[in-house]
């Protein structure tokens, strides 16, 4: 495993350094002089030409790839100048934000859409199959962002005062504050810095909750990551039925399904044991390659329902055309997707061990 | 008969004539509609496409006529390609009666031929101007912006907004349907330029292999590393928003996927004996790639790209959405949305309708895609 690992990770460095030269690219391609783009249409000639040199623009470009790589070796994305901070610290803040409902998301679409996708298949052709396979056709072609837009109508305003209701925006209710786990357990004082690891798993409003022993807040956290999660969800949800419907019905026709049923088990151990656990392959390889499309809706589900994940900050970061910001966050999510994908390989070998690793 | 010296070898059968099957007088209606419409969808992808390079601009006029000209156009040809493919054997004619015996494909194709429908009979279709605002008008003095939708079917006495207002006042339904013109062409031609350059690229690098093909492929993964949306995101930020710019964004992020499909296909297909013979009768390379591999590795390329007409529409949706798309006051479904997201707790009406379009129409190209799977390759029938 160990070892299979160590390959992939040696394999996967040519694409992540791929993804460097292309971020670098796209930066150099923005139109016009960068001084200007950077500081403004009023930056005089003399503070763009210092800005240059501190910067190293002023090189030629393969020095400034390199220095550009070894930036980003030493975790230095550059400034954002719409809120004048180190990018790395921005990410710190937001991308827990993002992985919170991209996680829940996919929860969601998993703990649904698997089991749905087993029942249509199991009851081929019945009304129940007719009917997830449809709704799996309209959740697909569906804007997440419309989604988001509709659940929080639903769910805000339609269902208000109904115990069903669902708060529409924000990651907490207004004006809690939650107290980080370091501050409590005296590892930052105040005053203090906390690093960007701590800022981190601070920000991840269940795990804080739960390490400070604050349940109300886990609650509150959790309330409002539902209609997000569900808008975010969807999509992959439709996609996982679907697959999940297609590859057990190909596994229940085959003849080590019959030999276990004539061995007289229960049926749902045949269904469960020996035909889903066959058919779950291509499904973890679609959970896998969703995981864009889950970084995509979350892009767009985080303005509507008011996180400041880095959907929210990307959003931001393209309407003050903050480029080292839109550059930072595209390079993070990239890099992140490629280290899923590893992921999902090493699960297919605990799936199947068949499948020799390396 | 002297057999000893034939003028040219060739592996093509000579041409025979075909028993031309008979066909019912529903299904020759049917087919003509279908061939008229993917007329004029090609000519839709075909248009906007050019008008994105400025430097076609000459070569798009021609086009452009043809355009306005619309079913004088498409229908004639649909037809024709009819006849012609009667005389041939009725291989098209085939898949499309494929196509119709399923209920999905049929449910598709009637969606998208509605939708492209509703685009170019917007003028007659719209009971308003879709950018002029109502303020002001006749009887509509004192509106609110963003009044609710107001059908005398339901009882309604005043004048008449089947889907309502938006915020400035102008007829929703009318917006709806000119925006029809906007979204489906991107789609349509954003698929075309991917597919176009994807499997140029692949068709080379399958066919070429060695260096040239670990060049190409390893630079269509690092494309691939990126999640899509993301990277049409940064493309746009860099040269700027506007539709032709998320169009060709949303087309370079969907490259390395025909790249990929058709490279595989060119490699299966490649060995087949067929090349072999042909390359052993001393045919150019270049004859071998367009003329004997690449129709033969067509079929899964239709297939994706009609299922990614609809991607390619939710794509350009959600750019216009973060207003990196078409610009207001253009009818674009995304664009509306995006005017009335903060106003989805006081004016539904101005949420659901433009995003129920956005879904109607990648519903239909998707449909249509799955249709289109099923007719035209039994053996990639997923279900």
């Amino acid at each position: 495993m160990g070892a299979f690992l160590l390959r992939r990770l040696i394999l996967a460095i040519p694409v992540l350094f791929g993804i460097l030269l292309v971020t670098f690219i796209l930066g150099r391609l923005i139109p016009g002089d960068p001084c200007r783009a950077l500081l403004g249409e009023k930056a005089t000639a003399q503070t763009c030409d210092a800005y240059l040199k501190r910067k190293g623009l002023d090189q030629p470009l393969p020095t400034q790839f390199i220095v550009y790589l070894t930036n980003v070796l030493r975790g230095d994305l550059g400034d954002s100048f719409r809120y004048s901070r180190p990018v790395v610290d921005l990410l710190a803040e937001r991308l827990p934000v993002t992985f919170e409902l991209t996680l829940m998301a996919s929860i969601f679409a998993v703990i649904i859409g698997i089991p749905l996708g087993i029942i249509s298949a199991y009851r081929y052709n019945s009304a129940l199959d007719v009917g997830t396979m449809v709704g799996a056709n309209i959740g697909v072609s569906m804007p997440v962002f419309w989604l988001g837009l509709l659940l929080a109508y639903l769910f805000g305003v339609v269902l208000k005062g109904t115990p069903f209701a669902l708060p529409p925006a924000g990651r907490l209710t207004a004006g809690a504050v939650p107290l980080p786990f370091y501050t409590l357990w005296g590892w930052v004082k105040d005053g203090q810095t906390p690093s960007n690891i701590l800022v981190f798993l601070a920000q991840l409003n269940l795990l804080n909750g739960l390490l400070t022993g604050n349940l109300a807040l886990v609650g509150d956290a959790f309330r409002h990551l539902i209609l997000p999660a569900v808008a975010v969800g969807t999509i992959p949800l439709a996609i996982i039925a679907r697959m999940t419907r297609s590859s057990v019905l190909e596994t229940l026709g085959q003849d080590y399904v019959r030999t276990a049923r004539a061995k007289g088990l229960y049926e749902f151990r045949v269904v469960t044991r020996h035909a889903l656990r066959n058919a779950l392959l291509p499904v973890v390889t679609v959970i896998g390659l969703n995981f864009g499309g889950l970084i995509a809706g979350a892009v767009l589900t985080e303005t509507i329902f008011g996180f400041t994940g880095i959907g929210k900050t990307l959003f931001d970061g393209i309407t003050a055309r903050d480029y080292s910001l839109v550059q930072g966050i595209t390079l993070v999510t990239a890099i992140a997707f490629v280290f899923i994908n590893l992921f999902v390989d090493a699960l297919y070998s605990f799936l199947d061990p068949r499948i020799r690793l390396g | 008969m002297d057999t000893a010296q034939p003028a040219a070898i060739s592996l093509r059968p000579p041409r025979e004539k075909v028993a031309i099957k008979p066909i019912s007088i529903r299904n020759t209606v049917a087919i003509c509609i279908l061939l008229t419409m993917l007329v004029r969808l090609a000519l839709i992808g075909l248009t906007a496409l050019l008008d994105i390079v400025p430097a076609f601009g000459s070569i798009n006029a021609p086009f452009k006529l043809l355009n306005s000209l619309t079913y004088l156009v498409a229908l004639p040809a649909g037809i024709a390609i009819f006849l012609y493919d009667r005389t041939r054997g009725g291989a098209l004619i085939e898949t499309v009666t494929a196509l119709f015996r399923k209920r999905v494909g049929t449910i598709g194709f009637v969606i998208v031929t509605t939708l492209v429908l509703a685009g170019d009979f917007a003028p007659q279709i719209a009971t308003h101007d879709p950018i002029l605002s109502m303020i002001g008008q006749p009887g509509e003095v004192g509106r609110l912006p963003g009044k609710a939708p107001c059908t005398a079917a339901f009882g309604c006495v005043e004048p008449q907004h089947y889907l309502g207002l938006d915020l400035n006042a102008r007829d929703m339904f009318s917006r709806i349907i000119y925006g029809a013109r906007t979204s489906i062409p991107i789609g349509i031609a954003s698929v075309a330029f991917a597919i176009t350059i994807g499997t140029l690229l692949g068709l080379l690098a399958g066919y070429i292999g060695g260096w040239f093909d670990n060049l190409i492929m390893r630079f269509m993964d690092v494309l691939l590393a990126f999640p899509s949306l993301l990277l049409a995101i940064t493309i746009v930020t860099i040269q700027g928003p506007g539709l032709s710019n998320a169009l060709l964004a949303i087309a370079i992020v969907s490259i390395p996927v025909y790249a990929r499909l058709s490279r595989a296909s060119v490699l299966s297909v490649k060995e087949l004996e067929y090349i072999t013979a042909e390359r052993a009768l001393g045919a150019a390379p270049r004859t071998i790639v367009f003329q004997q591999i690449l129709p033969n590795i067509l079929t899964p390329l239709i297939v994706q790209g009609t299922l990614g007409i609809g991607g390619a529409v939710l794509d350009a949706a959600a750019l216009s959405f973060l207003g990196l798309g078409a610009q207001p006051p253009t009818p674009e479904w995304g664009q509306m949305l995006s005017e009335a997201r903060n106003y989805v707790f006081t004016a539904p009406h101005l949420v659901f309708f433009p995003g129920f379009a956005i879904m109607l129409t990648v519903l239909g190209f998707n449909l249509l895609g799955d249709g289109l799977r099923d007719a035209l390759d039994p053996r990639l029938n997923r279900n």
